[in-house]
């Protein structure tokens, strides 16, 4: 993990070119944008392919970047957004999946009992039933770990209006993976 | 595991949050920085070039194939770069000494370098580079991380991050060491500027080399010899000077 002082000396180094400067960048931050765009796209490989374009854009505008504190949220919020444009462009939907298959473990921290392996799916085909700009929020927010703020300043809406929309989702969610039935 | 903010909208995120993350873990894999790093570089200045590599069906797997090349050129650099080095001839009067020693680290600003010879080479571009301790005695890793860059700073090839030093360098004032800098097969944009070489004391520390005014040869990037394999460049580990 690297401290908030190298980061920010990183970002200074990688804004005048420098790519091993960008490369610890991208080591620090890589799997927080994976994560993210999968939850936009629901496909890895999509997602991976988010994420290095991502990067592009990252190398280009960096420089625009005056506050370091910024950069994970700028990052992620790119991330989320090639996402979007990818499965648009390829008029890609999420997919319901229905059947665990036994040999495939679908998440190793996830754990591989069929009980852990079936609140993933049961999250994936709820996810799959949200617009692409809800799932952004959604991932945005409980992949990321954003703050109303920052995902406002990311998707250009206020902190107020990111909260009442997330708690719409979180209303819809709970219902639709039952989560509403434990005590 | 993801942290969920403080501003909490409503109980039930700490839950989902759980839930998401362990969904989202799915889209993690094992990753070259410096080679995604050189790609998204690449891509930003040549969006062609990023279209062939990246953009169409199947690009995973052809991204899959170029960071597996990178990670191997990566790891056998580490095992032949990392085992059975140094131990060099005992210190002389102007030469550093090798092996193990007491000093600290040096920084930047203890350390000067220059190019002294630019040699081509069936493919390879090799670079001798002299390095000068400036002022306190202080000590490097044997072996440094090396880059090529062009005029506007822009990184051409980076080489493999540095591996745990078995054996350092100890520079005094006046001190001289050398190193052989070997580069082969960039096939990317044009170079803008004069190149130069930049090698890396520490994850924070650099200097950046530039040829000796008795280089006659041009400092021209080493030619490309494949677009699909990687763009190479290794450091021997620094010995004394050559007579």
């Amino acid at each position: 993990m690297i401290d908030d002082g190298s980061i920010r000396a990183a970002v200074a180094r990688a804004a005048t070119g420098d790519e091993v400067a960008f490369a610890r960048i991208v080591a620090a931050h890589h799997d927080d944008m994976a994560r993210v765009a999968f939850v936009v796209c629901g496909d890895v490989e999509i997602a991976q392919e988010a994420v290095q374009a991502a990067w592009q854009k990252a190398w280009a505008k960096l420089g625009s970047i005056r506050d370091a504190d910024r950069l994970r949220p700028w990052l992620v919020s790119i991330a989320a957004n090639e996402a979007k444009q990818l499965i648009r462009s390829r008029h890609r939907r999420w997919l319901r999946e229905t059947v665990i298959e036994d040999d495939q473990p679908v998440a190793p921290r996830a754990g591989s009992d069929p009980e852990s392996r079936a609140a993933i799916l049961d999250l994936a085909n709820a996810l799959a039933g949200l617009e692409p700009d809800d799932r952004t929020l959604i991932a945005l927010r409980y992949a990321a770990g954003l703050t109303s703020d920052e995902i406002g300043r990311a998707i250009g809406m206020t902190g107020g209006g990111v909260r009442a929309r997330l708690a719409r989702l979180l209303t819809r969610l709970r219902k639709e993976l039952h989560d509403d039935e434990i005590a | 595991m993801t942290r969920l903010p403080d501003d909490q909208i409503d109980p039930y995120e700490s839950r989902l949050t759980r839930r998401v993350d362990a969904f989202a873990e799915q889209a993690v894999r094992p990753i070259d920085a410096a080679a995604i790093a050189a790609a998204a570089r690449t891509g930003a200045r040549q969006q062609t070039l990023s279209g062939r590599l990246f953009g169409s069906g199947g690009s995973t797997a052809r991204l899959g194939v170029i960071l597996a090349g990178v990670a191997l050129i990566t790891a056998l650099g580490v095992a032949l770069g990392g085992g059975g080095q140094i131990p060099g001839p005992s210190p002389t009067p102007g030469t550093a000494s090798f092996g193990v020693t007491v000093a600290p680290d040096c920084a930047a600003k203890n350390v000067s370098a220059e190019i002294v010879a630019w040699e081509g080479a069936a493919g390879h571009r090799i670079a001798t580079v002299r390095l000068l301790g400036i002022d306190a005695r202080c000590k490097l890793p044997s072996q440094l991380r090396p880059a090529l860059l062009d005029g506007d700073g822009h990184a051409l090839i980076v080489g493999a991050p540095l591996p745990a030093p078995r054996a350092s360098t100890v520079l005094g004032a006046g001190d001289r060491a050398e190193t052989l800098v070997d580069m082969s097969n960039y096939c990317g944009a044009a170079p803008s500027g004069s190149l130069f070489l930049r090698l890396y004391l520490s994850d924070t520390e650099a200097i950046e080399v530039r040829p000796a005014t008795s280089v006659a040869n041009p400092i021209d990037p080493p030619p490309c010899n494949g677009p699909t394999a990687p763009a190479t460049i290794e450091i021997q580990p620094l010995g004394p000077v050559a007579p």
